[in-house]
């Protein structure tokens, strides 16, 4: 469990840590046929206080995967942050911006899983402890 | 026993879903753009003003006089696509070229679409005596109200050109002088659709550019094209 949401994790980081760069870079990220990813980066639901969301991105996924080593409840709550942050930018996607990106899309996917996933564990993690103990 | 820890853990798992939508929500609502579209073409604008801060201006031309190449576009300000240029477009363009001063570009407003058309454009130029020609414009599409509903009243542009930055709004025989050029460059040019575009080195000849859609992608490569020389 902990393996799969820390694999998820570095999935989204790469994502982010692309977007990024493509943000600073000033040039297109790769996008597929059905999406706009030029719209998507370069409108104004981008950038948070002046912070490009893919930034944020990169943060919050490294804080996900520090968290493995913390409080399963941790990891839980991040996750859920992501996934209500990834909400948000796929609501912005679909109704304010009128385009959407396949890379927002696969990252805010891979939030989904992450928090079901962090979930499940926080769920099972005490009886393991216990039985392990 | 066990699963009395679990539905413990069950709800301390929904509290903290429940935080972290708050949080999110909170954050988002502090941070969000919008604030700035909602209603979105009633906005104060002040965003759009500022992100023309710092950028040289004079008359019809946005950017460095210097800069190696420059783009024409001949606009109608009722005109819902120059506005879709305007918002989707033009930040990018913007960004990449003109404040790095690469890109100058040049506006040329024309009228045909009616009468508020008219006076924004005259307002506009009269603007451009002012080199705050590309706030107002900006301004004036952030705000497009419905085709020849008469939105472009005294009011409207008054409103409009304070918002601006304009001492005053003098739209006068000079103002007319220059829309009326604009119209025969574009007759000469054979621009018969807004927006229309036209690119090349500074100083030489420009082309006609037709993007084939209204996006940055459509209009960097052709850019980039013409500052390689």
């Amino acid at each position: 469990m902990t393996r799969a949401i820390a694999g998820l994790a570095l999935l989204g980081l790469a994502i982010s840590a692309y977007l990024t760069w493509v943000h600073y870079a000033g040039i297109e990220p790769v996008c597929s046929g059905i999406s706009d990813c030029e719209r998507v980066q370069s409108s104004d639901y981008a950038e948070l206080l002046g912070v490009p969301v893919a930034l944020i991105g990169v943060v919050g996924y490294a804080t996900i995967l520090a968290s493995l080593r913390a409080r399963v409840e941790m990891t839980a709550l991040l996750s859920y942050l992501a996934v209500a942050f990834s909400g948000y930018l796929t609501w912005a996607e679909l109704f304010r911006i009128d385009a959407i990106c396949q890379w927002c899309v696969a990252s805010a996917l891979a939030t989904f899983v992450i928090a079901v996933l962090a979930t499940l564990r926080a769920l099972g993690a005490p009886l393991h402890q216990r039985a392990l103990s | 026993m066990r699963s009395v820890q679990r539905s413990s853990m069950l709800i301390r798992l929904g509290l903290l879903a429940g935080l972290a939508v708050i949080a999110v929500l909170v954050a988002v609502v502090i941070a969000s753009p919008a604030k700035n579209d909602s209603p979105p073409k009633g906005g104060s604008g002040a965003a759009t003003v500022s992100a023309l801060k710092g950028i040289p201006q004079s008359g019809v031309t946005l950017g460095s006089p210097d800069a190696p190449v420059t783009m024409v576009e001949f606009a109608d300000l009722q005109c819902p696509f120059c506005a879709e240029y305007s918002q989707n477009v033009l930040p990018t363009l913007i960004d990449r070229y003109v404040r790095t001063g690469k890109v100058q570009l040049q506006l040329r407003l024309l009228r045909f679409i009616g009468p508020d058309s008219d006076r924004l454009a005259r307002v506009a130029v009269a603007a451009a005596a002012q080199d705050r020609m590309w706030q107002f414009v900006e301004l004036a599409y952030l705000r497009q109200g419905a085709e020849n509903s008469g939105y472009a009243n005294d009011a409207f542009i008054n409103r409009l050109a304070a918002d601006a930055g304009l001492d005053k709004t003098d739209a006068g025989a000079a103002a007319e002088r220059e829309v009326r050029q604009a119209e025969q460059a574009a007759r000469t040019l054979g621009v018969d659709s807004t927006p229309s575009f036209l690119i090349g080195r500074t100083g030489g000849p420009l082309q006609r550019f037709q993007p084939s859609d209204l996006t940055p992608g459509a209009f960097v490569p052709r850019i980039d094209k013409e500052l390689r020389g």
